[in-house]
């Protein structure tokens, strides 16, 4: 029996060994059906594995194809046949997986396999064995009621690879929806119970993924979604390379791309690995950019690496082979020194690191000064350089750098190693640039010296002073040291009329400059010439002049950037003999400026002679203020306008002329000017005055007593002045100045006689109407007796009074009367007893009581107490001194007349009239022809 | 019996009277003793804090999940304060999910300062202090993370804001 036990296998075997053998020499198809040992899932990665074996396979290997069918749902379904070709070595485990589109949760899916010999040692026998029967691939997931689920979970994927998800939803869920950003997405439903959302070409939206989310009626949990982690794809590293620099290690770096990091643990940043195939070696780097790899001792040349990048979806990998000879990028030379040999020279010393005996290096020196290369040399090194740098400039700052390579297989320049140092002074090697400017004051000139800063290349080190030395050229021994400490630029001398020469030096440390003459003749700063006119442009002014016939040494050209704020800053331009022409720019040259330029010729004993003044701006503007205008000479039909003239160097052009306006209501134009009317119905009539030196204008047939309006503007080529507030003059009455011709001389006249008069009064009073005319006084009188004709005069004695007028006063008045003043005194009639001679001419007064009658004496007795005058009453009044019939109405008053009119001597005390009520002297007329 | 005279008697009575009060008072003297009470004017400042920190966590996630964020899980309620005892418990609560957010954001969302100030707080009451920190779980699908996350920020911002100030926790 045990026997029999060990037999049947072998005998089994040798059964099929010889029916292999039969097959194979019959040429009978060889089939080797596989055998299903094992179908896994992984769900995240939606990978079906499949693991078989060919069970009767008798050979040591064969070559074999199998086909692999795949089907979704039900078998008939097939959705996926592969070919997978493989050798097939006895009882060998095979290995096969397949990535499915779908979740593998949504769906069932079935396998199967069958086998053909596809080997070259064993033809024909190509015929496909038996299918496997299906074998059922799902991962179990149930939904319950009310709940829905979506599959995968936590995606990772790569931008712009697609997606399918699918929701599985249990009973009474319905209306289902995601979104994705808000946007629906699409669903397929697969079968009643699971529907595939599609997502193409999906895009990286940022590290923590893109949500889907979702929502259903009647679920449980309202909200459900999953997060597809869409990652950056991994970008291959670029310019990968290796060096060394001590033989000791080799510095790989590369440039790694994107980072395909994720916040999410499942997906860190790319890793990169080295690997070596020479030695065999990997390494993982730990920076992402580079790697430091140790050489080993065995002295390998030759290196191969391979630099990986890796993440969770892919890797991409660059190779790079080198000798490491080749490779070799120095380290800076090190040890740098200056030594400066004179102020023109320096050597340069550095030591490099030495790879051996026959190893060469190239190094590269560069000169830099203010950061410009200046000199450039390549020296071939050992162990250690030196270079001498030449043609330096004194007082000056370099920078001196090197850097060296392999000379014998040049990689790259080490780093520089650099160094600074500066050149010692030297004397200044150019005379100062100075011009001077004279002007005469107080019989001696003032010179004012001017000179330009020395260039750093002339200066060869820091100018300490000038030196100045004035020598008397008519008196040789006089001559005069003058020091001016840097870094003033001039100096003002004052020196007589004699011609000097004038010596300048500027002064460093080291030594003095070349000097700077000059020579001032006796009528330097005297000179006449013609200003020309020039036009400048933006960029400044072209100034020619005619060239010289003598011994010229050549020109100056200089000119005052004139300001209104500031004094002359004196400019000047040397130029050589040849030279007739030159372009002065300037940043400092304005618009509307006034530039004087004057052209000097220099003569060989450094004597100046100006030779041409010009003027000009770089671009006229239109005046900024108009002339301050008067009037005079107005008269009823004109008047004059005057302005004063401009200060030319702040006028902002040449003024061309000036513009007059006249406005006035009513106004006739000159033939010359422009008329116009304007909107208020006035005129306005303009003058243009092309003459920019009158500065008058006469404005004629005007009308008198009328207001006119002016405004003087001046004018330029880039236009007029200000448009402003017109002035007004208003003419004067035509007559008015004759009636003041008349009228002032005949007021003065009367007012002369109204003072002579009045001077006179009393002297004319006496002459022409005293109070009690003498006839013998009379001018009338004289005038008679110059006739001659005594018969003329009219004696009282021969006259008989008719009318007595008795003037009564009392004793009260008569005292208040005489005194209150000499007029009226006078007024009163005297008494009788101060009349002798007067009575004694009239009747005497006896004889006059009886002519009184009774009726009068009686009145007398009256008035006992009454004071009594006599007075003398006019008996023939002419009827030119007064109307006789107011005589009896108005009291008697004094009547100026020439005349004479007869009087006659009343006593006073019968004179005086009865008190009147006012105390005023009444009268009464005592006429012989009745009362009136 | 002893009869106490001198000054003796005074000392004892100053004793009996300090063993009374540490008898009422024991508990809370032992609480300040192992752990200094916030004062009022502390507690204020806290809160005020917390308040502004609150807002601050919720808003920057907000800012950095901006691109179609997951909704809030309402189903999550994150107790508030209160007073009494049960703000001790609410607290360990809360600082329970605030660390379970920190943990399941790796540490990106930083939800520790507003841990420390909320212990800070922390009721000091032994008769309170019986409540043991809970045990919270997160959700293990990012998906639930992200809503998990949003959902306590903004309960917490929330309880913060509504907050008044106050003198006491417990």
């Amino acid at each position: 029996m045990a026997f029999s036990a060990v037999l049947h296998p072998v005998f089994l075997l040798a059964v099929l060994s010889l029916r292999a053998s039969l097959t194979e020499v019959l040429g009978e198809p060889f089939q080797l059906t596989p055998e299903i040992l094992n179908v896994t899932v992984e769900s995240k990665l939606q990978q079906v594995n499949l693991q078989w074996t060919v069970p009767n396979l008798t050979h040591q290997e064969l070559d074999m194809v199998f086909q692999i069918e795949i089907s979704r749902m039900k078998t008939s379904n097939i959705i996926w046949v592969e070919n997978y070709s493989a050798p097939v070595k006895w009882n060998q485990v095979l290995h096969w997986n397949w990535k499915s589109e779908i979740p593998l949760e949504c769906v069932a899916h079935f396998i199967r396999i069958r086998a053909m010999v596809d080997d070259a040692k064993y033809p024909p026998q190509r015929s496909w064995s038996s299918w496997t029967p299906w074998e059922e691939v799902s991962v179990q997931v149930s939904v319950e009621p009310n709940t829905f689920l979506i599959f995968p979970e936590d995606k990772l994927l790569e931008e712009g690879s697609n997606v399918t998800m699918c929701l599985m939803y249990g009973q009474y869920v319905y209306n289902i929806s995601c979104k994705l950003q808000e946007k629906p997405i699409h669903r397929e439903q697969l079968d009643s119970r699971v529907s595939l959302m599609k997502l193409n070409n999906v895009v990286f939206r940022n590290i923590r993924g893109t949500n889907i989310n979702c929502q259903a009626m009647n679920a449980t949990k309202k909200l459900l979604g999953t997060v597809l982690f869409v990652s950056k794809i991994l970008e291959e590293p670029k310019n990968f390379s290796c060096e060394t620099q001590d033989f000791k290690t080799l510095t790989c770096s590369w440039e790694p791309g994107v980072d395909t990091a994720l916040a999410w643990n499942q997906q860190d940043s790319q890793i990169y690995s080295l690997y070596e195939s020479f030695s065999g070696r990997q390494e993982l780097s730990d920076h992402r950019n580079s790697h430091t790899w140790q050489i080993t001792e065995d002295s390998q040349e030759t290196y191969n690496f391979t630099l990986t990048a890796k993440n969770n979806l892919r890797k991409r990998s660059v190779n790079l082979i080198f000798n490491l000879t080749h490779r070799v990028h120095q380290k800076p030379p090190h040890d740098v020194t200056f030594e400066t040999l004179s102020a023109t020279e320096a050597n340069m010393t550095w030591k490099v690191y030495s790879h051996g005996d026959n190893y060469m290096l190239l190094c590269q020196l560069e000169l830099q000064h203010e950061r410009e290369v200046i000199h450039a040399h390549n020296v071939s090194v050992h162990v250690s350089g030196n270079y001498l740098f030449s043609d330096l400039e004194p007082d000056t700052e370099y920078k001196a750098r090197v850097r060296c390579a392999d000379a014998n297989h040049f990689w790259k320049w080490s780093d520089w190693a650099q160094k600074e140092f500066t050149t010692p002074e030297a004397a200044p090697s150019q005379a100062p640039d100075a011009w001077r400017h004279i002007r005469s004051e107080n019989g001696s000139h003032v010179v004012t010296l001017f000179w330009k800063p020395l260039l750093k290349s002339q200066a060869n080190g820091k100018i300490v002073f000038y030196d100045i030395v004035v020598e008397n050229q008519d008196r040789p021994t006089e001559s005069k040291h003058y020091r001016v400490e840097a870094p003033a630029l001039g100096t003002q001398l004052s020196l007589d009329l004699s011609s000097y020469k004038i010596h300048l030096t500027a002064n460093n440390s080291v030594g003095a400059s070349p000097e700077s003459v000059m020579v001032l003749s006796n009528d330097s700063g005297h000179e006449e010439v013609r200003e020309k006119r020039i036009e400048g442009t933006k960029d400044g002014f072209h100034i020619s002049w005619e060239p010289s016939s003598g011994d010229a040494l050549g020109y100056v050209v200089d000119w005052c950037e004139h300001s209104r704020d500031r004094h002359c800053d004196l400019q000047w331009k040397k130029l050589g003999l040849n030279t007739t022409s030159t372009t002065v720019t300037s940043d400092a040259f304005k618009p509307g400026v006034r530039y004087n330029f004057r052209i000097f010729e220099r003569s060989l004993q450094h004597d100046a002679q100006l030779i041409g003044r010009q003027t000009g701006y770089t671009q006229e503007q239109a005046p900024l203020e108009n002339p301050q205008v008067s009037v005079s000479n107005t008269t009823s039909n004109s008047f004059i306008l005057n302005w004063p003239a401009y200060a030319s160097d702040f006028q902002s052009a040449f003024i061309e002329g000036y513009r007059v306006y006249l406005k006035s209501k009513d106004m006739q134009c000159h033939p010359k000017g422009r008329r116009t009317i304007l909107s208020d119905k006035s005129v306005l009539c303009e003058y243009d005055i092309e003459d920019p030196e009158q500065k008058t204008f006469t404005v004629e047939n005007l009308r008198p007593e009328s207001t006119y309006e002016y405004l003087v503007v001046p004018y330029t080529s880039a236009g007029l002045g200000p448009n402003e507030t017109f002035a007004r003059v208003t003419t004067p009455d035509e007559n008015s100045h004759r009636l003041l011709q008349i009228i002032l001389p005949m007021t003065l006249c009367v007012v002369l006689i109204i003072i002579v008069c009045y001077w006179k009064s009393q002297w004319v009073k006496e002459k022409c109407y005293p109070d009690i005319p003498n006839p013998y006084k009379s001018s009338i009188l004289s005038l008679i007796k110059s006739k001659k004709n005594p018969h003329l005069i009219m004696h009282v004695k021969d006259c008989i009074p008719d009318v007595l007028e008795v003037i009564n006063k009392v004793e009260g008045p008569k005292t208040q009367l005489i005194g209150s003043g000499k007029a009226h005194a006078e007024d009163v009639p005297r008494p009788l007893k101060d009349t002798p001679l007067q009575l004694g001419l009239l009747t005497p007064p006896d004889k006059l009581l009886n002519v009184l009658g009774k009726d009068y004496m009686k009145s007398l007795a009256e008035s006992p107490t009454e004071e009594t005058s006599l007075i003398y009453v006019s008996q023939l009044a002419s009827p030119m001194c007064g109307d006789k019939d107011n005589l009896a109405t108005n009291p008697p008053m004094p009547v100026h007349c020439s005349e004479y009119k007869m009087q006659m001597a009343v006593l006073e005390r019968l004179a005086s009239p009865a008190l009147s009520e006012n105390n005023n002297p009444t009268s009464r007329t005592l006429s012989g022809q009745g009362e009136q | 019996m002893i009869f106490l005279t001198g000054p003796t008697k005074p000392a004892w009575v100053l004793l009996c009277c300090m063993g009374t009060l540490l008898a009422t008072c024991g508990p809370s003297f032992g609480a300040s003793i192992t752990k200094s009470a916030p004062t009022a004017d502390m507690i204020k400042t806290i809160l005020k804090y917390l308040k502004l920190e609150s807002k601050e966590l919720y808003e920057d996630y907000v800012s950095k999940n901006s691109s179609g964020e997951v909704p809030i899980d309402e189903s999550l309620q994150l107790p508030c304060f209160t007073l009494g005892c049960e703000a001790s418990t609410n607290i360990s609560i809360i600082e329970a999910y605030l660390e379970e957010v920190r943990r399941l954001s790796e540490n990106r969302v930083d939800t520790s300062r507003v841990t420390k100030r909320l212990s800070d707080i922390t009721c000091s009451d032994v008769r309170c202090s019986n409540s043991s920190k809970p045990s919270v779980s997160g959700p293990d699908k990012f998906y639930e993370y992200k809503s998990f996350k949003l959902t306590v920020l903004k309960q917490f911002s929330d309880c913060m804001e509504k907050l008044e100030a106050k003198d006491r926790i417990c």
